[in-house]
Order: structure tokens, then sequence, then C-alpha cells
């Protein structure tokens, strides 16, 4: 199964001894550090997906910079008292699960841009993005970047990322961190709790992920994989799947918070991304009611319905249809034999660049181990396995040249 | 491909054979000679690998013959498949270069190695590309 062998350094006594006559091991007697072993697995090449899939550290710090930058201008002091706002970020970017997009270049950055106004003075909710509008044009930064969408004021970077910037008025009466946004055609107050959601998801998955065959470059990013939860990676994964399956469909693709919020509800902590995706498919199969449709609440403001698009009986069939066919391939998937099969199946679901990256990362990794001596084979099956630390259940894996065209 | 090789000493087959069941009790004796033995046996070269039936044959002091018995090895529809034979057999390493000499256990040398060409095998085939060891380009 796809799992990561742990073994312990064994002093390799008598055993080796008797038949030791012809050893001559890779491993040097300073190797024998306390460090795990790691077997190839479905886990490390899921995890090395998630790592393509990652904004770049750059991408991340332009993005803070510019948002922090937002936020200043539309809270700045000139600005009158009964209008101050709190900018801050939510979505993805506040829960670390952004994925590169597949087609365009600009990644949506989503702010909430909260009024201290209580909503029942403001006649019409389109005011506040009139509010927010009329503060970016007095810049000359954001004058010509603009463009007015039905629930928000989007800040276009070209071929970096977009801002979108969301009016939100607080809601104390709903509950704490409670606030109403306006609705679709702005014309209403729509539930919402994007702080109170953040908190939520991340109490969801706090354990730090274990896992033993160190990165061998550091990705230059805000979060690296390694610290991200699993949670996280199996959220990215799914957004990944997404936008792939649903990329010549995109008004019918499920949106990025009605699947988090998914994985999150139907995540099992294991230490493994392999387990957990296979979890998440499962529960989110048997949640699919026979008659009707599967509702997607805020945990944190039961007054929002995240997948109100499903009321579109043409849009909740297509992610149905979608999630059926992605928990079949997944199962298919798990029990492939083969790393050409498995990765030829990984590319169809998460796409052949970093499928295919990661497959060459791996070879290159046995190879390094290989000639760092840290490569053995288990005795029992054949199976490579690195190993920092000699152990008697594994035959290191000498020098040697393969040979010939 | 068998050439026969020049080595002070030669492991004596008997050992070999020890040490194939203490150190690869997954390869079995099929048959044994005098002179030569031959092995058969399963091979996981890793935990998302195909399960490979091999057979080792040696012949006492030659080079040791690997062979993929089961799935049969197929090429990239632009390539043929890297450091393999025509007749079949594996290169887990040049011939006549000392990398292997009779005085070594097979279990020591050949069987890991046969792990490590199954495993690049599966990532050529996967990407194009063979990341094990290859000799440097002169």
């Amino acid at each position: 199964m796809l799992h990561v062998v742990l073994l312990w350094p064994t002093i390799s006594g008598m055993f080796l001894i008797m038949c030791a006559a012809t050893i001559r091991t890779g491993m040097g007697e300073d190797a024998m550090a306390s460090q795990p072993t790691t077997e190839v697995s479905l886990d490390l090449i899921l995890r090395g997906i998630c790592e393509r899939l990652q904004i770049s550290q750059t991408q991340h710090d332009l993005a803070e910079e510019r948002y922090h930058a937002v936020g200043k201008w539309l809270d700045a002091e000139e600005v009158p008292r009964l209008l101050k706002t709190q900018v801050y970020a939510q979505g993805s970017f506040r829960i670390g699960t952004t994925v590169k997009p597949v087609q365009r270049n600009e990644y949506d950055l989503d702010l909430v841009c909260e009024f201290n106004l209580q909503k029942d003075t403001i006649e019409n909710p389109v005011i506040l993005l009139n509010l927010i509008e009329a503060r970016l044009r007095q810049n000359a930064l954001y004058a010509d970047k603009l463009e007015r969408k039905n629930r928000c004021i989007r800040i276009i970077y070209a071929n970096e990322f977009h801002l979108d910037i969301l009016p939100a008025c607080p809601d104390p009466q709903t509950g704490p961190e409670c606030v109403v946004v306006p609705d679709r055609e702005a014309r209403e107050w729509k539930a919402s709790n994007p702080k109170g959601y953040a908190a939520w998801f991340l109490s969801r998955d706090t354990r730090p992920s274990v896992f033993g065959l160190a990165r061998v470059e550091p990705l230059p990013d805000q979060e690296t994989v390694d610290e991200k939860g699993i949670l996280k990676r199996v959220v990215q994964l799914l957004k990944r799947w997404r936008d792939l399956r649903y990329c010549k469909d995109p008004d019918n693709a499920p949106i990025s918070i009605v699947l988090t919020t998914l994985a999150a509800q139907h995540f099992v902590y294991q230490n493994s991304e392999a387990a957990a995706l296979t979890a998440v498919l499962d529960g989110v199969l048997a949640s699919i009611p026979p008659f009707g449709r599967l509702v997607v609440r805020n945990p944190m403001n039961g007054k929002e319905d995240l997948s109100e698009r499903w009321d579109d009986a043409a849009v909740y069939s297509a992610f149905v249809s979608g999630v059926r066919n992605l928990h079949t391939q997944w199962h298919a998937l798990v029990q492939r034999k083969g790393i050409p099969n498995i990765t030829a199946a990984l590319e169809a679901l998460f796409g052949e660049q970093p499928t295919r990256v990661v497959a060459e990362e791996i070879g290159q990794r046995i190879q390094r181990a290989r000639s760092s001596g840290v490569l053995g084979v288990q005795k029992q099956t054949g199976t490579l396995t690195v190993a920092t630390a000699p152990a008697a259940t594994i035959t290191p894996v000498r020098p040697h040249t393969f040979h010939g065209k | 491909m068998a050439s026969r090789l020049r080595s002070t000493y030669v492991l004596p087959l008997l050992k070999q054979r020890m040490e194939m069941c203490t150190e690869a009790p997954y390869l079995k004796l099929k048959h044994a000679f005098k002179d030569r033995c031959v092995w058969e046996g399963t091979v996981e070269p890793s935990g998302l690998s195909e399960r490979y039936v091999v057979r080792i044959t040696y012949r006492l002091g030659y080079d040791p013959q690997v062979r993929v018995l089961n799935p049969p090895l197929v090429r990239r529809a632009d390539r043929p498949i890297p450091h393999f034979n025509g007749d079949g057999t594996l290169c887990l390493y040049p011939v006549d270069s000392g990398e292997w000499t009779a005085a070594d256990s097979i279990a020591y040398t050949i069987v890991p190695w046969i792990s490590d060409w199954l495993f690049h095998y599966e990532v050529w085939m996967a990407t194009g590309v063979w990341h094990g060891d290859e000799p440097k380009p002169t």
C-alpha cells in the first residue's frame, strides 16, 4: 500500500557478520544518524505535484505587498472617519490553498473591505461598491486598472493577478465575525463570514505532516508544501482537477470554496495525501442526496449557502457527474501498478506538466540516493528504499554503471 | 556477453546459493547444477511499481545473465529500451569493467542492481529520461 516505512537503525551485528565475507556496504558508519527510511510512494508524487501548483514566493510577496498597499489607501487618514474600513484577505490566499491557473496567467486574490457601518443605514449596498471604486480612482496607480464586477471591484495587474475587493458590513446579530456582503445583483445583502471560515478550515487539520525523505531542492515558497497540512494539499489537488476537468465549461465548474468546504468536512486525519483524498471523495459521494441537491453551508454562518449556484440544475449535475467520475478514476488509480501507468492516470487528473516533472524528480532522487550511498533494497521484496542508516533488513545498492545503449 | 572473468578468486557456487537464500529470499533457486544456478522470483522495485518476474542465470566464473520474464518489457514509441541487450538481458554493469567480478556475491550486487534497473526503466517509460548512473561520456 501507499505508505512510508519507518525503520530504525539497527546495529548490523551477528547476522551481517555471518555472511559478510564479500559485503561492501556503501553506507559509512557516520551515516548512523537516526533518520527514518523512505520508499517511493503515491504520497511522494502527490506532494511533488502540489509543490508545482504553488504560487511562488515572489508572486506571494508581490500580492501581499499590493494588498497591503490597497488596504492602506482605502483606509488612509484623509478618508472620512465614517467610511473607515478594514481590508483583509479571504479565500485561498488566506488559508494557503492557491493553485496556479491552468490557462491564464492571472491568479484571483480575494480581499474583503469591511466598512464599520450598520447595514440598515445603507439604502442600497451598491453604494459601497461605488465608494470603493471612487476611492481607488483617486489613485493613479489603480485608476486604469479597475473593473467593476457584480459583487466586487477588481484591480487587474496584467499577467500577475487580480485583486477582487468585496465590500462588507459587520453583522454581529448573526454571530461573531459574521458580515453581510452585497449579493450578485447588488440589491440585497448576503450573509458571510470569511474570517470565521478561514479559522474553521485551519482548525480541521492542525497537524504538521511528517515525511521522511527531505526535499531535495527547497522551493521558495511562502509556506512549503511540507509545512502545509495534508488537508491543504488535498484541496489543492481538487482545485487543480476542477480547473482541468471544467476548462471548457468554466461556468459549470464547482467553485473553490465549495470544494474546500467539502474537503474539510470529510477530511479524516491520516498521514497520507492519497488516503485523505480517498476519504474525502468517498465522503462527498456518500453525501450526495438521492433527491434534491447537496447544500454546502458556511460552517461559521449557516445563513450562507456556499453552493447556491447549484440551484441551477445544470450546474449541479455537472458537479455530480464530475465528482462521480473523479471518484471512479481515483479508486482505479490507487489500484494501479507501474510508474508509467500511475503517472498517466495522474496526468489525466492533475495535468501532464506537474506530473512529469515530479516523475523525473523522483528518478533523480533515487539516483542521488544511489550515488550518495543511501539507497538499498528490502531483502524480502527487492523494493528500493532510501535508508540513511544501515539496517539488517536492507541490502545497500553498490555503485554500478548501467551500460549499453 | 558471458565472457569469462579473470579473477584471482571465484566465490564458490554454494556460497552464492547460501547468500541468495538469506539476502534475497524472494528469488528462489530454480535449477542447480555443478557449475550453474538459475534463480527466479518476483521483484517489486518500488511501492508503485509492477511486480516483475525475473530470472538470474549464473555459470560459475561468468557474468550473470538477468532476464525479465513477465510482464514483457516494452519500448517507447520512439526509442528502444536503454541498457538492454539484444538477447533480452539487462545491462547492469559494463562487462570487464571490474564493477562485478566472480569474487562478488550476486545477492549483494546483481540483485539490488536489478531493482535499480527496473525502477529506472519505469521512470524512463513515464518520462523518456533514464536517470540511473551511466558511463561518463568520453
